[in-house]
């Protein structure tokens, strides 16, 4: 099925440059420095006014009426280059080199794209983050950190500080889809939620769509977060490094073969541990907390057609205490990436990919008594896309993908007085697939249309046990087992097939706005089981399964979009309504982990949210930044929970503001600041107490699910950048000073609210006292310092 | 699942002086009866008593219920034992020499006629586990524990599916009823749904570890004493317990959304569930002296 559709794409393909009477140019867009690729670089005819943008490898093409042009290439932050193109006769191709502009000011850029892409470009409900915005933000305890970055970003929020991952639209943190070249990367944090798992060193480019979101991306919910690390320095050695609070940073770049190959190898680790160990005791010197994550990645241009990536992560939390407890876990991933120009119109990427995100859990001081459990989530993809650029105005892009899945929900040995018990949960194996079509088009020059179809196909495999659940007892209890089968390997226990349709369109009103409309429907087939505030590392991902089904979304976004100052400043207004079906919930008191049973304690509900997304930036200057306002509403409704009716998710916070300022005070120094307000995230607190056998037990009469709202939260951090001096530009050292300070004014924001216990044991017979308790992550002022290099 | 919770108490340790104490409004509407009726099939006084349920950060002492008729009835009015008002709520039985309320097998019928309302609960009395033995291990002292000794008691589950207990301690003759230190097993495990059986009770749910107020694990020196009894509870019973357990202390970053405990005493008119609630269980002990 999937094979004869990508076939009849290609075929489609080729067919069309008949159609065509046009002659092509073609080419790279890279920066002089270093050889990387841009991604979103402009390439402007001057005689006809078109143009068009790289894509995400740098790549260009332009099919115009055969003559002689002067093309423009530009990258706010960089210098123009100008370079003449002569296709009357046959095709070209052209490779830009532009230089970064003048390193006299140290020009913070907030959007690395045409400077009035924000109007033009038919994509809606996106955000572009390139890492000098994201280096230059005031980050906690000085670590620059993507994932905290785009949480100041309109319709992105977080349950709470320290919390992993991030809520988009309404969406739980599992429906956003965490790409980095392309491997999906399962758990995107370090100590539990505090730091991202991202070496800002080695990411080049981070883009996050949370609407309308292109055919040729699937597989979850809410967003996509594509984060794409640098190729290395194909020019000359780079290495750059860092001493922060928490981490210590080192990359090295460099060519292998001068403009042709180079390679990166980027590191951190956290020293904590290090600098700790002297004042600890001899009998913790098995105790151990570090973090550490590796990326590496090399690639070559082989001829003019060709160019082969790969790229690896790896990062692992550790924690040990003493010799008889440890856990650690972390995410690996492997990209290998070929771009292949099978002519000057038609761009081809291959990826194939390998994800690991596991933890490993031990316990047992001797050999009679230990337990050894691990957990993983395997992925294996390939994922052939083409993008053909027919003219300026009309590029089809179609491909395909297929994962391979394997689940290890728990690997479990318990050795008890010397008797060894296995309470694994048997693997789990799925198989999803995906071909997508998608053509953006210009129409009567003021309409742009991105429409697309995505078909995507899960399969749950056999090789397990599968369980057949009962109705329950009363609505939202555990469901009782009623049937076990086996189902041999390779059999499909259940399959689903999901179109899923998508468009986006661009209306320009006049030379600085246009309206934006998108829809998108998207399907999800794996899910994180996590019930907690915040997503703890053991939370365990888990298959569609003949009980738990696909989670669909639909999206409908609108929005104004307006420049002024000749696009100094942006400005747009979106609001977006987004139901979800199938939304996954949890009986009361369920067990999600090691559990063999547990999808008979999963719940199915539906959701919706909606919302207004308020944005101003203003991209130029000595004095540059963002400010954004959100109001938003997110809700579920799921049998058994809050009497079936409506209520606020966990991570509803209506309102929403977020103010990201840099001034650049000398040519030297960056004064930025952060000011962020959210409305308090809804919480349950019990109504009543009763006693059982001496023991003081809340209780919620009314099944209320959250029905109170913990304070405000509000913040403000700020930072001094001290950059080298301009005037030494030259010297092969350069160094960069970062003072910081997150959460100047010291305000103690709850992470939430919750009743707790007297610490006296209480004699028989005594009543118990229980209290509310705010709980603050971050109480107070937390001051950092931390000095970046570059060697070069 | 109780042990992958360790590192999270000892990362949430980190944190603890960021809680403090807040007002919050309260959305305690109306009290509601209690019923506490854990049962033994011993030969002791057997103790049930009726409530009204308080403002849960309010807190205070409970109302107790007078005035109510309450029976327990085994197997379809084989026997009949009536609970007598010893003192504003608290209702007792108090067997002959020699007689019990039954034994494993037995099922249970409470009945309770109070101020026109009539509730109603059926239990079975279930086997409980054989305690083979108390070890006393001395450790050496260690980032989480001083210096001393640690008992661990070898109870073994009985074979076949679904066994449920819960194992109670008294140091010095000091019952450990903190939360933290509640012991529940589902067939010598941690929870249902592991398919393991017959085997003795997984660390850390045979380690007895007192607490002292600052939460710090206490170890047993030369001359204390220990008394541990294994109860047989209801599944129905361990769910209760563990979703009491989760609820009691349910902080932090990683804390799950709150959940009911479900007891199994119902209104006969409304055939609503009240709180609390009727388990009559088999009893092992065991007892050791630290010399």
């Amino acid at each position: 099925m999937k094979t004869k559709l990508t076939l009849c794409l290609l075929l489609l393909a080729m067919s069309l440059p008949l159609l065509a009477q046009k002659t092509t140019v073609s080419g790279y867009v890279r920066d002089a420095e270093t050889g990387e690729t841009l991604i979103g670089a402009t390439v402007l005819v001057q005689e006809t006014s078109t143009g068009t943008t790289t894509n995400e490898y740098g790549f260009f093409s332009l099919s115009l009426e055969p003559a002689v042009y002067t093309l423009t290439a530009s990258y706010l932050g960089y210098d123009n280059q100008e370079i003449p193109a002569d296709i009357s006769v046959s095709n070209l191709k052209i490779d830009f080199e532009i230089a970064p502009a003048g390193t006299q000011l140290v020009e913070v850029v907030v959007t690395a794209e045409e400077e009035d892409r924000n109007v033009s470009d038919v994509q809606m409900s996106v955000e572009q983050l390139d890492m000098k915005t994201i280096q230059k933000i005031p980050a906690l305890l000085g670590e620059v950190d993507v994932i905290r970055s785009i949480q100041l970003l309109p319709g992105v929020t977080t349950v709470g500080e320290g919390a992993a991952g991030f809520n988009v639209r309404g969406g739980s943190i599992d429906q956003n889809l965490v790409i980095l070249d392309e491997a999906p990367v399962y758990n995107s944090s370090h100590l539990f939620g505090f730091f991202s798992v991202f070496n800002p060193d080695a990411v080049k480019n981070v883009k996050l769509y949370k609407g309308g979101i292109p055919a040729r991306y699937g597989g979850r919910l809410s967003s996509i977060l594509d984060v794409r690390m640098k190729e290395g320095n194909s020019k000359k050695l780079n290495v750059n490094g860092g001493i922060g609070t928490i981490f210590s940073r080192l990359s090295v770049e460099a060519p292998i073969v001068k403009d042709k190959a180079s390679f990166l190898v980027a590191g951190r680790r956290s020293y904590i541990d290090v600098l700790a160990a002297p004042f600890l005791g001899d009998d913790l010197t098995d105790t151990k907390l570090y973090f550490y994550d590796l990326t590496a990645k090399a690639n070559a241009r082989v001829g003019e057609d060709d160019q082969f990536f790969l790229s690896g992560y790896l990062g692992r939390d550790v924690f040990q205490f003493g010799p008889g407890a440890g856990f650690d876990w972390g995410n690996q991933t492997a990209t290998f990436r070929w771009n292949h120009i099978f002519n000057d119109k038609l761009f081809s990427n291959l990826t194939v990919y390998y994800s690991n995100y596991d933890y490993q859990i031990n316990f047992g001081e001797d050999d009679e008594d230990t337990f050894d459990w691990s957990a993983k989530i395997i992925n294996l993809s390939a994922k052939p896309e083409f993008s053909y650029f027919i003219s300026p105005d009309n590029i089809l892009r179609f491909g395909g993908q297929t994962i391979g899945y394997e689940f290890q929900p728990a690997n479990a040995v318990a050795v008890n007085v010397g008797e060894t018990i296995d309470i694994s949960i048997s693997k789990q194996d799925a198989l999803e697939n995906g071909v997508f079509v998608e053509n953006e088009v210009t129409l009567w020059d003021k309409l742009k249309l991105n429409y697309g179809l995505r078909l995507s196909h899960f399969a749950y495999l056999g090789g397990r046990n599968v369980y057949t659940f009962g109705e329950p007892e009363e609505v939202g209890l555990e469901a009782p087992l009623t049937d076990v089968e086996f189902v041999e390997e390779g059999e499909i226990v259940k399959d689903w097939f999901n179109l899923e349709p998508r468009a986006s369109l661009q209306y320009q009103l006049n030379d600085n706005s246009s309206v934006k409309a998108s829809y998108n429907r998207m399907a999800q087939y794996i899910h994180l089981l996590s019930n907690t505030t915040a997503s703890i590392p053991l939370d365990i991902w888990t298959p569609s399964t003949n009980n738990i089904a696909p989670q669909i979304a639909d999206q409908v976004a609108l929005g104004y979009f307006r420049n002024f100052s000749d696009n100094k400043y942006e400005f747009s207004a979106e609001t977006y309504y987004k139901s979800f079906d199938n939304i996954i919930d949890y009986v009361d008191g369920a067990d999600l982990i090691l559990n063999e049973l547990v999808e008979g304690q999963t719940l199915r509900g539906v959701g919706r949210a909606y919302g207004l997304e308020l944005m101003l930036k203003k991209t130029e200057g000595r004095f540059s930044g963002w400010v954004n306002y959100t109001l938003s509403k997110t809700e579920r409704r799921v049998a058994g929970i809050n009497n079936g009716e409506w209520y606020d998710s966990r991570f509803d916070q209506p309102h929403n503001l977020n103010v990201t300022a840099f001034y650049e005070l000398s040519p030297r120094a960056t004064l930025s600041g952060t000011f962020v307000y959210n409305s308090g995230t809804p919480t349950t607190l019990p109504s009543s107490g009763f006693y059982q056998q001496g023991f003081y037990i809340p209780n919620n009469d009314s099944d209320a699910r959250n029905n109170y709202r913990v304070p405000d939260y509000h913040r403000l951090d700020v930072s001094l950048t001290l950059d080298p001096n301009p005037e030494k530009a030259n010297k092969r050292w350069q160094g960069t000073w970062v003072f910081g300070v997150y959460n100047l004014y010291a305000r103690r924001n709850p992470f939430t609210i919750y009743g707790s216990q007297q610490e006296e044991r209480a004699l028989p017979g005594q009543t118990i006292d229980a209290e509310a308790i705010r709980f603050s992550v971050v109480g107070s002022i937390i001051p950092s310092i931390s000095y970046n290099f570059t060697f070069k | 699942m109780k042990v992958y919770i360790i590192p999270f108490i000892l990362f949430a340790f980190l944190l603890t002086n960021c809680e403090d104490p807040i007002d919050v409004p309260s959305p305690f509407e109306e009290s509601t009866v209690v019923v506490d009726a854990w049962l033994t099939n011993t030969e002791e006084v057997q103790t049930i008593r009726l409530n009204e349920s308080v403002d849960y950060f309010a807190g205070g002492e409970s109302p107790a219920i007078s005035g109510a008729t309450i029976t327990v009835c085994r197997n379809d009015g084989e026997a009949c034992f009536s609970f007598a008002e010893a003192a504003a709520g608290v209702y007792l039985w108090q067997p002959q020499t020699g007689e019990t309320l039954g034994s494993p097998g037995d099922e249970f019928e409470l009945s309770i006629a109070t101020e026109g309302r009539r509730f109603s609960a059926l239990t079975q009395l279930r086997r409980t586990a054989i305690i083979d033995s108390i070890s006393l291990e001395f450790e050496e002292e260690s980032l989480r524990r001083d210096e001393g000794f640690y008992p661990q008691v070898y109870a073994r589950d009985l074979p076949g599916q679904g066994d449920t207990y819960w194992l109670k301690a008294w140091k010095n003759d000091t019952l450990l009823n903190r939360t933290s230190e509640l012991t529940i097993s589902y067939d010598g495990t941690f929870s249902a749904g592991t398919n393991i059986d017959g085997g003795y009770f997984l660390p850390p749910l045979r380690e007895i570890e007192p607490l002292n107020d600052d939460g710090e694990p206490v170890p047993f020196l030369a001359g204390d004493s220990l008394y541990v009894e294994v109860h047989s509870i209801s599944n129905i019973a361990f769910n209760f317990l563990e979703i009491a357990e989760r609820q009691i202390e349910n902080t932090g970053l990683f804390a799950s959304p709150i959940a009911n405990a479900r007891g199994n005493i119902r209104d006969e008119e409304s055939g609503e569930l009240i709180l609390g609630i009727f388990n009559v269980a088999e009893v092992a002990s065991a007892s050791i002296l630290v010399e």
